[in-house]
């Protein structure tokens, strides 16, 4: 089980965080938020429907919402039900 | 789309992420106040003690609290996409071994008239008189029940099935609507009360899920203006708060014989409801069958309330720690240990009334045994891990309701509260007693302290059940003033109708 969460997480977080590193980029690019992608986490929480899963932890989760100015967003979180 | 929407569209996933609740009475906690679906109020569990059914016990868990009989179109369901439970610990080691799930289900029927011409869908919840069939009923809402033994999520699951109707399902009355749409509430409810085949259980319990008049008797809003009251006053000297308040019981009656473990008589009980941990609010809902279509739900059970004991969570648990109790387990319960060993109230009720109340010494070891481990020779299982939960020695015989003392084993009936709890306990009262310190060296020493710093004096909140020896309880409101409870299953009295305005109910 604490595999699959931390699987979750590291997805949720790398799709949060982009790629890429600073290090190669001469100029700093425009602020860009760190953390674990709210819309990647929530269509992954969205897909367990089983009655045996734990509840994902949380406590320590920096979200950053990259869907804020999405108009498809809440059309690209369905599909994952 | 912009800022705002996108926080509606994926709102609520944090919202019971790391937020949970347990409900030790009504509207505890800050999270639980906002979801009154799954806001546990009060749980009862006592020996039967209907004529006859003295080899079973009842489990009474109340949800949705505060409920005005006329809070219509839509009344108080349950919610179709939460997991009610009532968990029993009976080996004492502080983990669920049996847990009986509810989960229920809305039919809408989606009744129309013809208004000129066309079929139009109503607004209302029923069209014309309601009967057991419910054909004027715009909704019915049914639930399942699974017996879970082990832990409740990874054990065995298997069906109860409905002994009365036969298959799986059992349903749950309309609410008391009022005296046109249902003329004898009372005897329409009784239709809703269910024998019940338990998976490996010789003989069948019963069930009940419905609406009923809330049965907790308390001074609820002086207690909390800064306990507005005088604390040794008459038992019987003030009103009722809640007297015209509905709620919404999940009863369920069980063999004592299927519910021990091994010869220890003591079993432990507690109620939980669980949400998805994500929901996502559509933004744009479309119309929809099942009524619903507002929300998307996923993830694992997490659990929002938890209620064993009552008024822990209320009066114990400092505001911090009140959603995170509601979210925990029995088994991890170490973590609020200083809550009981140094309580707060005491201290509280010593600056508001000073000599009349002194603070007991601590650490407080009568009370780790009244709420966390059960009191030796009475409620203690026979090996126990300190956990809070509701515990009762089922091998104590039940006091017939005309015999019953609201005070439990401190006026002497050993079958009330805390071994166990009745519907006509009263509990404020008793709780106050022994917060301060009236078990004080009797079920374990207070700090330094071997005897009562208060020396018994009678605290109480004022208010008080009418009863077999409370004849003269004050009364207010719509309540009656005889017995404000059943004598049998499933014990709470049917609830207030929505009109006509001011009706009574009586027993």
């Amino acid at each position: 089980m604490k595999a699959v969460l931390a699987t979750l997480l590291a997805t949720a977080c790398l799709a949060g965080c982009g790629g890429g590193s600073s290090m190669t980029v001469p100029a700093a690019p425009p602020a860009q938020p760190s953390g674990i992608s709210f819309t990647v986490f929530t269509k992954q929480l969205l897909r367990i429907d089983s009655d045996s899963a734990q509840p994902t932890p949380v406590t320590s989760a920096q979200f950053v919402f990259p869907d804020d100015d999405n108009p498809q967003a809440f059309a690209d979180v369905l599909p994952a039900v | 789309m912009n800022r705002r929407t996108i926080r509606g569209v994926l709102a609520c996933a944090a919202a019971s992420l790391s937020l949970t609740a347990l409900a030790s009475s009504h509207r505890e906690a800050p999270f639980i106040a906002g979801q009154p679906k799954v806001d546990g109020t009060d749980f009862y569990l006592f020996r039967s003690y209907e004529p006859g059914r003295s080899d079973y016990v009842t489990f009474i868990a109340n949800y949705n609290p505060l409920q005005d009989a006329y809070g219509g179109p839509n009344y108080f369901t349950l919610d179709p996409k939460a997991l009610y439970e009532i968990r029993i610990d009976n080996n004492g080691d502080s983990k669920a071994d049996l847990s009986f799930q509810f989960r229920f289900s809305n039919t809408y029927k989606n009744l129309t008239v013809n208004a000129g011409g066309q079929n139009v869908a109503v607004p209302l919840t029923n069209i014309g008189p309601v009967d057991v069939a419910g054909g004027n009923l715009n909704l019915t809402q049914s639930y399942t029940i699974e017996l879970v033994r082990g832990d409740p999520r990874t054990g065995v699951h298997q069906q109860v099935s409905n002994a009365t109707l036969g298959g799986q399902t059992f349903y749950k009355p309309v609410d008391n609507i009022g005296m046109k749409s249902i003329a004898n509430y009372p005897a329409y409810a009784a239709n809703f009360v269910y024998s019940a085949t338990i998976p490996g259980c010789a003989t069948p319990g019963r069930v009940f899920v419905g609406q009923r008049k809330d049965g907790f008797v308390v001074n609820l809003g002086e207690i909390f203006d800064l306990v507005n009251l005088n604390p040794v006053g008459p038992r019987d000297g003030a009103p009722n708060t809640i007297p015209d308040k509905n709620v919404t019981s999940i009863a369920l009656e069980v063999p004592i014989a299927c519910l021990t473990h091994g010869n220890d008589p003591v079993i432990g009980a507690w109620t939980t409801a669980s949400l998805r941990q994500a929901a996502v609010l559509n933004p744009d809902p479309e119309h929809s069958d099942d009524g619903d279509g507002v929300r998307v739900h996923g993830g694992a059970w997490t659990q929002v309330s938890r209620l064993g004991m009552p008024l822990v969570n209320e009066v114990v648990i400092g505001l911090p720690d009140k959603n995170r109790f509601n979210s925990s387990d029995p088994s991890h319960d170490a973590q609020f240990l200083t809550y009981v060993t140094n309580p707060s109230l005491p201290v509280l009720l010593n600056a508001l009334f000073g000599s009349a109340a002194q603070p007991p010494g601590t650490p407080r070891e009568d009370l780790v045994t009244i709420f966390l481990t059960g009191v030796k020779g009475l409620n203690q299982p026979q090996n126990v891990t300190p956990a809070e939960m509701l515990r009762l020695n089922t091998a104590i015989a039940p006091t017939p309701p005309a015999s019953q003392n609201d005070l439990g084993v401190l006026g002497g009936d050993l079958a009330g509260f805390p071994n166990g709890r009745r519907p006509y306990d009263d509990v404020v009262d008793i709780t106050l007693r022994a917060a301060m310190g009236a078990l004080c060296g009797k079920v374990g020493n207070c700090g330094s302290m071997t005897t009562d710093p208060n020396n018994g004096l009678p605290y109480t909140d004022g208010a008080r059940a009418a009863g077999p020896d409370a004849a003269n309880a004050h009364v207010s409101g719509a309540e009656s003033p005889t017995d404000f409870y059943l004598d049998g299953f499933p014990y709470l009295l049917d609830p207030f109708p929505g009109s006509p305005h001011g009706a009574t109910v009586s027993p």
